[in-house]
Order: structure tokens, then sequence, then C-alpha cells
């Protein structure tokens, strides 16, 4: 029984990572209409950026955090200026396809210059015993810490003035434009939040994984399925989805197989939307 | 007069192909250049089955990775372990390719543009984890050997061989593009509502450009392993997806000399510049994103607007009343 | 002879109605003009005809056959032809192509007759391309054959929309706003057109806003507001009804 709790508590600590790539995700694609397909890279540039604060620069891990989520802020601006602003009003799959030229760009950059897996040391590197299981501390800082990061998210959107207006802008952009709120600034802004977001996950999990090239591929398959499945724009959708896939993935590796685990969620994606194209929360049709 | 112009242009180009090896033949690498340009085709036709699906129907696939390695594959397995004729394996390939992109298209045509995109890569990379996980069926990284008969051991043998097939694709590729059915993709593509209210029904239409689609990169997919003489469980690899929708954005989607001009080309200039290694891929990424944003037609497409326009231009001074 | 029958359509959209209870009939042969204010739903009537919506209660009859809840697709080879309020084109293709793709419903060669050059390939092909070029000269597009249909000056190109509902031969075509953001001139065009659209046999339902055109054009008007049927008759009769003054504001001329 306490392997079963044992497996959950991972299950959330996993889907803590999804969930702050998707909602990032949830942010971008409901706002701007932008399949940012990069998104996973961006979070890999994260966690190399970890890498190279932390175990070269000797800086310390919690102020790293805060660099990263910085630096990645701006990356994200940039992005969006260079590479899907002059795209705005073109079909949709335009955008697909330049970010996955972003993605072949960033990913061989990497690649180029590192590609051997690396590890982070974890800040606390100790177990914790409680309620008759034994778990790393890191796990419980991923799971703690993204909680403290959605309800911050929570907070801007509903609270301050900024994000009054991103949420307007997801419901009208029209509206909104005609109201005077700056769809330039707007995306700059979202995609700064959305790659922040990313930079969160990318810190809180690289003690735990290695570092490597591909570690954003995947992931975004599953944020993109998270949001898909979850509902297009709805970030109740992107909360529930991530951590509800994190847990079905940590049970499944632990009582089926390791091998497929990834295929399981892809699996999962393509029966649910041979079942229901519409996702299961609504919102946006993927229809 | 100008019919028999184009058509001598493409018996030019022709006679050019046929020539090539022995001209190649002649120098020292001449034969590492004729396998290369052997893929290359052969990642042509791959090109030109994702060309009938997004260039002409507006379905952009990220699945074409994964029907090629099963195309070569399912080619490998008939040839070896089931023991056919390799000419008997081929066409049964394609149609099974065939059956199963038919099978995929079913649940996941239902979305649409970028979600169909994700679906697709989704599908690529459960078929990538299969293959490498389950070796009975693989033979995981070692492999499938593939007995070629022993007129086709040569390495120009199967050069070409492959241009033949290449040539075919094209024709059927033209074929289609150009006949009513050719009108139900691209009407389908441009503008899918008005389609359906112009009495297109678009899910079938869809299905039956996909199932071609695959079809057709079966083909290329069983030419691959002929002109390698196995198969590895990297050939389900999803980053094909990737490259072969390189090829046909650079070279140009919605024309017949865009794919091939992209696959050929890239593919050597890819092969060439070997020594850089991983950052190939960075400019391979950069210039699709420049591509995209400022010439996505490719540069087929792009010439062929330049060359369009031109002519209009042309067409008006001629107007220009007295 | 009734045409097309529409009993009791009701569609909501969340805790709208957008069309309530609505009946009517068209009659072979006639031009039909639906009106009312905007937001009184005709255009989502017009969906719920051609198969883009489908509706909560009520029946849609074509000469006899239900169609109600019907494809869009499945709508548009049963006869009925439409176009959009904000024109619906292949932007890109020329506009002989849209043309083609308009009649393709009609044609049956496959991927086969493709492929292997069939006669039935080459006689299908021929008699849309007879059928593209009658349609373009009754529609006077034959100079713009070779265009875009995106590059055509605005007025052309609800032309083309009607062109491409024309070409597929359909028994009853359904034009939503076809003089929408169209000159004084230009409107008088289009109402040419829709006579010799009716003078060939194909029955006329248009969706208007510019009574003085409807009033000279239309054989019946039904009238909406808030998604319900506030009157229905002739012309004369339809304009002096207190409702469609009411809704109208007195705009109402006879």
């Amino acid at each position: 029984m306490s392997f079963f709790f044992n497996q959950v508590i991972i299950g959330i600590q996993l889907g803590s990572q999804y969930v702050l790539v998707a909602l990032g995700l949830t942010l971008i694609f409901g706002i701007l209409d932008i399949s940012h397909f990069a998104h996973g890279h961006m979070y890999m540039i994260g966690a190399y950026l970890l890498y190279i604060i932390v175990v070269r620069g000797g800086v310390n891990y919690w102020l790293a955090l805060v660099v990263c989520m910085a630096a990645l802020a701006v990356a994200g601006v940039v992005v969006e200026r260079a590479v899907y602003r002059p795209l705005r009003g073109q079909p949709q799959i335009n955008t697909f396809i330049a970010a996955i030229g972003l993605i072949l760009f960033l990913e061989a950059l990497v690649r180029g210059i590192q590609p051997k897996a690396l590890s982070v040391p974890k800040p606390i590197d100790k177990n914790l015993n409680f309620l008759g299981t034994s778990m790393e501390v890191q796990r419980l800082i991923v799971i703690i810490g993204a909680i403290f990061f959605i309800v911050l998210l929570q907070l801007f959107i509903k609270k301050t003035r900024m994000g009054t207006a991103i949420e307007a802008m997801a419901q009208d952009r029209e509206g909104a434009a005609l109201v005077g709120i700056s769809v330039n600034r707007m995306s700059a802004l979202t995609f700064a939040v959305a790659t922040a977001l990313a930079a969160v996950a990318a810190v809180l999990m690289a003690p735990l994984a290695f570092v490597s090239p591909e570690m954003g591929s995947v992931l975004i398959l599953k944020a993109f399925v998270i949001v898909v499945i979850g509902g297009l724009g709805s970030m109740k959708g992107a909360i529930v989805g991530g951590y509800l896939l994190g847990i079905l993935e940590a049970l499944a590796i632990a009582y089926v197989s390791s091998a497929y685990k990834d295929v399981f969620a892809f699996g999962v994606l393509i029966i649910i939307l041979a079942i229901r194209p519409t996702g299961l929360f609504g919102g946006r049709d993927a229809v | 007069m100008k019919k028999y112009g184009k058509a001598g242009f493409y018996l030019l180009l022709l006679a050019g192909a046929v020539v090539l090896p022995l001209l190649l033949n002649m120098s020292k690498k001449g034969k590492y250049q004729i396998i290369t340009l052997t893929l290359a085709m052969v990642w042509a036709i791959a090109t030109l089955s994702l060309n009938l699906v997004l260039g002409y129907t507006g379905q952009a696939s990220l699945a074409h990775g994964a029907f090629l390695g099963i195309g070569a594959y399912t080619f490998a397995i008939f040839v070896e372990r089931v023991g056919l004729n390799f000419w008997l394996a081929l066409p049964l390939t394609c149609l099974f390719t065939a059956f199963l992109g038919a099978l995929v298209g079913l649940p996941s045509l239902r979305t649409k543009g970028p979600y169909f995109a994700i679906v697709t890569l989704c599908f690529n990379v459960i078929v990538f984890k299969v293959f490498e996980n389950w070796k009975w069926l693989s033979g995981g990284l070692q492999g499938q050997k593939v007995t070629i008969p022993s007129y086709l051991s040569e390495y120009w043998a199967r050069y070409y061989v492959v241009l033949a097939f290449l040539i075919l694709v094209l024709l059927i590729e033209r074929q289609i593009v150009k006949s009513l059915l050719g009108s139900t993709f691209i009407a389908i593509r441009s503008n899918e509502n008005l389609a359906e209210a112009v009495g297109i029904g678009s899910f079938r239409n869809k299905l039956l450009s996909f199932t071609v689609s695959c079809f057709l990169v079966g083909l290329a997919g069983a030419l691959f392993a002929m002109v390698k003489g196995s198969v590895d469980s990297t050939v389900t690899n999803y980053l094909y997806s990737f490259y072969i929708l390189i090829y046909l954005l650079i070279g140009g989607a919605a024309t017949l000399a865009g794919p091939v001009v992209g696959a050929v080309g890239l593919y050597y200039l890819l092969d060439r510049i070997k020594s850089i290694g991983e950052f190939r891929y960075l400019a391979f990424g950069l210039i699709l994103i420049v591509v995209i944003i400022y010439l996505p037609r490719g540069i087929v497409g792009g010439a062929r607007q330049l060359w369009d326009w031109g002519k209009r231009q042309y067409n008006k001074r001629e107007e220009v009343p007295e | 002879m009734t045409l097309l029958k529409v009993d009791g359509l009701t569609r909501r959209f969340g805790g709208l109605i957008a069309v309530n209870k609505v009946d009517f009939e068209i009659s072979s042969g006639s031009i039909t003009a639906i009106i009312g204010p905007n937001g009184a739903g005709k255009t989502t009537l017009f969906n719920l005809v051609s198969g883009s919506v489908t509706p909560d209660e009520g029946k849609v009859v074509l000469d006899g056959k239900d169609i109600t809840g019907w494809n869009p697709h499945n709508v548009a080879r049963g006869g009925i032809a439409r176009t959009f309020q904000t024109t619906a084109l292949f932007e890109e293709l020329p506009v002989w192509v849209n043309l083609v793709i308009g009649r393709r419903m009609r044609t049956r060669s496959g991927l086969w007759d493709a492929l292997l050059h069939t006669p039935r390939a080459v006689r299908e092909k021929k008699e849309t391309t007879q059928r593209v070029m009658e349609v373009l000269s009754f529609t006077g597009l034959g100079g713009y054959a070779d265009q875009p249909a995106g590059a055509l000056p605005q007025e052309a190109q609800k032309r083309l929309a009607i062109a491409v509902a024309l070409v597929g031969q359909p028994r009853l075509v359904l034009l939503d706003e076809p003089t929408g953001g169209v000159g004084l001139e230009e409107t008088d065009n289009i109402i040419a057109l829709i006579e010799r659209i009716r003078a060939t046999g194909v029955t006329v339902c248009v969706i208007e806003h510019k009574m003085r055109m409807i009033m000279n054009l239309a054989d019946r008007i039904v009238a909406l507001n808030f998604g319900v049927k506030i009157a229905e008759g002739d012309p004369q009769e339809v304009c002096q009804d207190p409702s469609v003054i009411e809704a109208y504001l007195g705009e109402c001329i006879a």
C-alpha cells in the first residue's frame, strides 16, 4: 500500500511538471491562437541554462531559479517577436511549421555544443520519511513549487491589471483591441509568462533527471495532449489533465511497463479524439 | 509549339538523369555519389507522397516518417521472413502501408490543422517506440537484413530502379493533380467549409488522399530497404517526418518539381556538409523559419510566382494604348 | 408546387433562442426574401436549411424529402446551393477553377479515372468546361476567368460566389445578402442576375436588408425578428404589417 502511495506522490510530481508546461501552452494558445510547438524546447534551454549557472557558475540553486525565469521570459518575448509575429493572420499550420524550424534550430544548437546528458545536483539531497513512505525532498520541492506558481498565476490573471487584460484578450480579441489593449504588448507578455513557467518546470525537474537535448521533445507532445484533451484554452483542463496524466503515467511505469510509458499518453490521445473530437472539457475545438 | 518545348525540357532532364551515373562513375568518389543520389531520390518519392496530402489537400501529416519505416520493415519481412518474390513484395508493401494509413486516418483526420499534425506525430512516436522495444518485430538496432536479387546487387542498378519509380510516382501524382479528383483535394485545402457547401465530402476525400499518400510513402520505404540492404529500428524515427516536411516546404509544396528539388537538393547538401556535424540541422531550422515567413511557396513555387508575375507585367506593357 | 418546407425550426445557442419555431414554404420557381433587423436569425435560418447547423427542433423538407440534420455536402448534392454573408471563395485559385470545384459534385470521376485517363474522366472534364463557360457568361465574369478569385473587385466576387452556387445545377439557391457592401449600380446588376436565375427555373431565396430592392424583386417575403416569424406574404401585405413596420421603424417603402 505504501508503494502505491509512493507512486501516487511521484505521479503528482510528474504531473506538476506537465501542468506548468501545459499552462504556458494554454495561455499562448488560448490568448494568441498560436500552436507554440517549440515550448518544450524553451523548457530544455531553461534546463541547460540552469546547468551552466549552477554547475559551471557555482550560483545558488534558488537564485538560479529566478535568473532562469527572467532569462527565459526574455527568450520567450524574442521568439514571439522574431518567429511568430511575422506570421500573424496566416493559417495556423504555418506557425506550427515555424515552430518546427525553431525546434530543429535549438536542438541542433545544443547538440552541437554538448550532446551528452548532464546532471544538476539537488539543492537538498535528502530523503523524507512520512506516512510510511520515503521520498526524495526534491520531489516534494517540485510539488510544492508547482502549486506555488500555479496559485501565483491565478492571482496574476484575476487580480492584476495586466492579468485581466490577458483574460479579456482570451475571451474576445477584437473587443479587447477596441478597448485599447495592445495586441503586441499582450503577445509579448503572454509569451514572457508562459516561458517563465516553463523555466520553473525545468529548474524544479532538472535535479531529478538528466539534462539532455531531447528532454523537451516528448514533453511538448504530452503537453499538447493535455491541452487538447483538457479543452483548448481551458486552464482548469490543463491543471486537471496534467496531474491526471502524471499519476496515470507513474502507475503505468510501476505496474505495467516502463519502456512504453510515453506511448501511453499518445495512445490515450488518439483514443479520446476518436471518441470525442472536441476534448473532454470543451473550450475551442481541435476539430 | 509550347507543349513540345516543355516535353523536350523534361526529356532532356530524363536523359541527364540516365546519363549521370555513367559520368559520375568516372570520378573517384563516383560510387558514393551515386548511392547518395539514389537515396536522395527515395526521399524525393517520400516527399512527393507528403505533397499529395499536405501540398494539395492541406493536411499536415507528421506521420510519414513512421509510414516510411513501416514500408521498409513490411518489405523486409515480406522478402526475408515470408520469402516472397521481390517484385511481388513491392506492391504488397504499398497496399499494406496504404491500409494502415487508412486505419490511422480514420480517427485522426477528424482533427484539423496543427492538431492533426500533433496526432500524427504522436502516432509516429508510438510506432518508433514500439519498433525500438519490440525486438522480435524489428531486430532493434541491429535490424533486419534484406536480400536483394543478384541482378540488383550493383549500386547503379539500384539507381535506375529508383529513378524509374520516381518517374512513375511523378506521373501518378501528375494524373491525380490534373484530374477532377485533384480539384477536390485543392478545394479542401483552400476552403474546407466552402468545399462542403458545394457538395464535396471533405472527410472521405481527406481519407482518400491520406491513403494514397501512404501507398506512395510505403513504396519509398520499400525502396529504402532495397537500397540500404537492411533496416533497423531507426528507420521509423519521427525526425524523418520533420525532414520530409522540410524538403517539401523548401522545395515548394503543391508543385511537382518542388518535392524533387527539395529532397534531392537538401539531402545532397546535408550530405556534403556532414563535416560540420549537428550544426547542419541548425541551418535547416533557420532556413525553414525564413522560408515559411518570407517564401512560403518554397523555391519552385516562388520561382513560378515570380515567372507568372513577370509574364503579367510583360503582357500589361503590350496593352498600353498608343 | 412547394419546393422547400420549413416546419417549426428551432435553434438555441446557450441561453439565446436564435430561431424560434419558424415555419414557411417556398414554391418552386419563385423568389422569396427573408428580411429582418440584424440578429433576427436570418443567417442561422439559412445555416439550418443548408446543414451547417443542426436544428434543436423542427424539420426541413426538400421536395417531399426530409433533409433535417443532413451534412452540408449532402444538402448541396440534394440540390440546395448557397452563398455566405462574408463572401466565401477559393481565393487563391483562378475563377474558372472555383467554378470547376463548384460543379465537382455532379461528376463521378474518382481515383482510377484520374490514374487511367478513362473515357469518363475525359467526358466529365469536357462537360465541366462547357458548364463553366456557360455560367461564366451567364454571370458576366468571362473577362476574369484566369484571375485569382481574391483579386476580383468586391462586386465581381459577389457575382462569382453566386456563380459557384449555380454551376452545380441546384434547384434552390440561398443568397445571403448578395448585395452587401455593394454600390447602387452594381446592386442593380445583381438584381438583374437574380431575375435571370429565376428565368432559368432555379428557385431563389434571398436574405436582404435593402427594402427597395426586395419590393420589386420578391414574390413573397418572410419577416423575422428575434428569431420569430412576424409576417409572411406578398410584398404589399408584409410592408403594411404593423409588427414589420415596428421592427423596421417604418423603413418599409411600398
